[in-house]
């Protein structure tokens, strides 16, 4: 079959042709009884498809975390190619084809069980696993008191300046702070309630080694106070303790399996009487995870 | 305060990227099982949330911006899902591992296997525009954007997936009845 041909029957069975093009379409498959039988067949196997994956799609991701356009991976070796005619040719394809031509025996070649480790094996490690748990109780996560500082401190330095939109989500509620946390973490998220002495901006995401941190941002009389959110292993709950990160200062404790930093352009004992009332104070209602259906 | 409209109302939203994710990541060698699947593709959002941080586009951009951010939200799936396929490989020290390579199911001779599993057979490079295109309802343009190929290798690729599932779908014709019973006791 012709390759602009071809191409009009997967864009036909795919539901990507204009109305008059999709009946210039079906009067060649009316004259073309092999053509109606294969698009038939593609338009099945579409509906099969679809319904053997169903039901994949109850939890969303929201649209918010994608990069922006001006993103620098990958993009700028194919401009124009996504409008291009059908015409055969095929692009470079550096990025797939790195490791796979080293002239090393592929994957495929090799028994499909091959890497599976043995049932003896299994037995050890499985024996070993039970012995170690049985003599040995681990102590509770130690909490990454210098990284939530370091990240804190860089949140702190990035998003709350002069000229930067300090939160995303802005709202002086911490329940919908929250939920919006929740939502956009993927996970639950617990926020403990706002001092009387601070009054909350909003939310925003925060980088944080290895996995995004919710960061909210409060305001202190003239000044803008941090709080950066992330969840940890099982950490135990500890009382805030100063810490110096960056040049700054940063209040670090944990609580409910959370740790917690709060910084901002306070002195240290500011920053510690303020934490010590987030740590005082009840949190607010948890949360469920909330589910993003379709 | 904003006002996130609900999730229905806004277009091209992400609903489906979980269904594409978890499609596309599972397979027969790496991703054996349906949890796996899915943590991994909670993981590679994870991933690109961070590096998304601060750049992102808000949830209430206009529509066509949406569009736009959606079919680059999959690309950046895609690629992340490319990325830790490749890291696996040389991880486990198969530096000449093809990542395109057929599963044993894909070896499997025609009729035997159903529809999920002869999805999961096929190549990555098969499998992706197949899934973006049918799960994802991607047009051809913007699933070829997705995957940073041209449009006439998405064509390719997607007439060898399509042609590769018939085959593997489709049901065998019937068999002349064995002389002999083919399971023996054994005592």
């Amino acid at each position: 079959m012709e390759a602009a041909r071809l191409a009009d029957l997967h864009a036909y069975v795919d539901d990507c042709l204009e109305p008059d093009e999709r009946l210039a379409f079906e009067q060649q498959m009316a004259q073309d009884p092999a053509l109606a039988r294969r698009a038939a067949l593609w338009r099945a196997q579409n509906n099969a498809i679809r319904t053997a994956f169903d039901g994949e799609g109850a939890r969303a991701f929201p649209i918010s975390i994608v990069r922006h356009q001006n993103e620098t991976f990958g993009r700028a070796a194919r401009s124009g190619a996504a409008g291009a005619k059908p015409s055969g040719e095929q692009p470079p394809r550096a990025a797939l084809s790195a490791v796979a031509h080293t002239g090393r025996p592929s994957a495929k070649t090799i028994a499909p069980d091959a890497f599976r480790p043995s049932l003896l094996w299994r037995l050890g490690v499985a024996t070993l696993s039970f012995c170690l748990a049985w003599v040995w109780a681990p102590a509770a996560t130690v909490a990454p008191a210098k990284r939530l500082g370091e990240a804190g401190v860089a949140a702190f330095q990035a998003f709350a300046r002069p000229g930067v939109e300090p939160v995303e989500f802005a709202t002086s509620e911490t329940a919908e702070a929250q939920t919006w946390l929740t939502t956009r973490l993927t996970h639950p998220v617990y926020l403990p309630a706002t001092p009387s002495a601070l009054k909350l901006v909003g939310a925003r995401i925060a980088p944080y080694p290895g996995a995004p941190a919710g960061f909210l941002v409060y305001r202190s009389k003239d000044r803008l106070v941090g709080l950066l959110v992330q969840s940890l292993d099982a950490p135990s709950t500890t009382a805030p303790q100063l810490l110096a990160a960056d040049g700054s200062a940063a209040a670090i404790w944990t609580w409910r399996g959370q740790g917690l930093a709060l910084v901002g352009d306070l002195e240290g004992a500011a920053l510690l009487k303020i934490a010590a009332e987030f740590a005082d104070s009840p949190a607010e209602t948890a949360q469920p995870m909330p589910e993003r259906g379709r | 305060m904003t006002v996130v409209p609900p999730l229905s109302d806004r277009p091209g939203d992400l609903s489906d990227l979980r269904q594409f994710g978890v499609a596309l990541t599972r397979d027969d060698r790496l991703v054996p099982d349906h949890a796996s699947a899915a943590a991994l593709v909670d993981r590679l959002f994870r991933q690109a949330a961070l590096e998304a941080v601060g750049e992102g586009v808000r949830d209430d951009s206009d529509r066509a911006a949406r569009e736009d951010a959606r079919v680059r939200a999959f690309g950046q799936f895609v690629r992340l899902h490319r990325r830790h396929v490749r890291r696996l490989a040389l991880d486990d020290g198969e530096f000449g591992w093809d990542e395109n390579g057929e599963s044993a199911h894909g070896k499997a001779s025609a009729g035997e296997i159903g529809m999920a599993a002869a999805v999961r057979a096929l190549p990555l490079e098969l499998r992706e525009p197949l899934l973006i295109v049918v799960l994802a309802g991607f047009t051809h343009r913007e699933a070829a954007s997705a995957l940073d190929i041209s449009l006439a290798t998405l064509i390719t690729r997607l007439t060898k997936a399509r042609e590769r599932v018939a085959a593997l779908t489709r049901p065998l014709p019937a068999a002349a009845p064995r002389a002999a019973p083919h399971l023996r006791v054994v005592k």
